[in-house]
């Protein structure tokens, strides 16, 4: 039972927060925002994720962790719009804030970016890691 | 010794990827159902937008009375009948940035405070000269657009909900240069 729950928790966890993100960019009409940056956010964590267990033969430990600061760390200048702040072209340094809304097939091309990263990370879960126990 | 993390077997590794596909798809397609008719239909024009992206700037169009190229940044708005006055209200108690001149265009625009420029004019037409869609159905636009000083048009986006979000025009007037 406490497997499940250490299993499960962070997920449960970080699904709440994404709930209530996805909740907030709906009030501006701008959903498509957030999946947008979850998807780069995610995208860019499973990569860094696949690279430490490359190198560590571990696999990541929280890995929805992993994902949820990808998504904030991309979805950063919103808050700061939020704040007050408009958008400027610096922001780009947070994985491609602005351009990454104008890529050919938009969100279709991230998600397919975010499933080619997940398999990547499957994969050297279940080559150089199971090599490793 | 380090206890070594058991890696799930293969089956439950390509599981887990098709549950994710599952899921980020289904996730995709809701934001997709959840498109109102005040979404743009290219929704990277949705705000909280930028300035000066794809096809902007261009020059703004003549407005009937107002000079929008004065050298002051200015907001237009455009108000269907049902949100002309909730709008003006709220422009009256809008703190609005320094230099920011604000136009509101709409079929009666009277209630609006005096330090507002108004245009009587069919707010659908004036905006679709500005650039913005039609909202899908039978309903006027409600929306605004950001012009610079030098009278271009630096951002534009259909809004029903723009008087409660007026913080986002000061936001973006204030990306302005």
């Amino acid at each position: 039972m406490s497997r499940w729950i250490r299993m499960f928790a962070p997920w449960l966890v970080v699904g709440s927060v994404e709930a209530g993100l996805y909740a907030s960019y709906g009030a501006h009409d701008a959903r498509f925002h957030w999946a947008t940056h979850l998807l780069v956010g995610a995208t860019v964590a499973l990569v860094a994720m696949a690279l430490f267990s490359l190198s560590t033969g571990r696999p990541a430990r929280f890995p929805a962790l992993w994902i949820l600061l990808g998504h904030l760390f991309a979805m950063f200048p919103d808050f700061l719009f939020e704040a007050g702040y408009p958008h400027k072209w610096w922001m780009e340094l947070f994985l491609f804030h602005i351009r990454s809304h104008f890529v050919p097939g938009r969100n279709l091309f991230w998600l397919a970016t975010f499933l080619t990263a997940l398999a990547a990370y499957l994969a050297v879960l279940d080559q150089r890691v199971r090599s490793e126990a | 010794m380090a206890k070594r993390r058991v890696v799930p077997a293969r089956a439950a590794l390509v599981a887990a990827w098709c549950g994710a596909a599952v899921l980020s798809a289904a996730l995709l397609a809701s934001v997709r159902l959840s498109q109102t008719p005040g979404d743009d239909v290219d929704p990277a024009w949705q705000r909280p937008g930028i300035l000066d992206l794809g096809e902007l700037p261009e020059p703004a169009p003549d407005l009937a009375g107002v000079d929008l190229r004065a050298g002051l940044p200015t907001a237009v708005f455009f108000a269907d009948p049902e949100r002309v006055q909730p709008l003006c209200g709220e422009l009256s108690g809008w703190d609005r940035p320094p230099g920011l001149a604000a136009v509101v265009v709409a079929a009666d625009p009277t209630s609006c405070p005096d330090d507002v420029a108004t245009v009587e004019a069919d707010p659908s037409e004036a905006a679709e000269a500005f650039g913005l869609r039609r909202p899908r159905g039978a309903v006027d636009t409600t929306g605004y657009a950001i012009i610079d000083g030098a009278g271009r048009v630096r951002y534009r986006t259909l809004d029903p909900l723009a008087a409660q979000l007026l913080d986002e025009v000061s936001t973006m007037s204030r990306g302005l240069r």
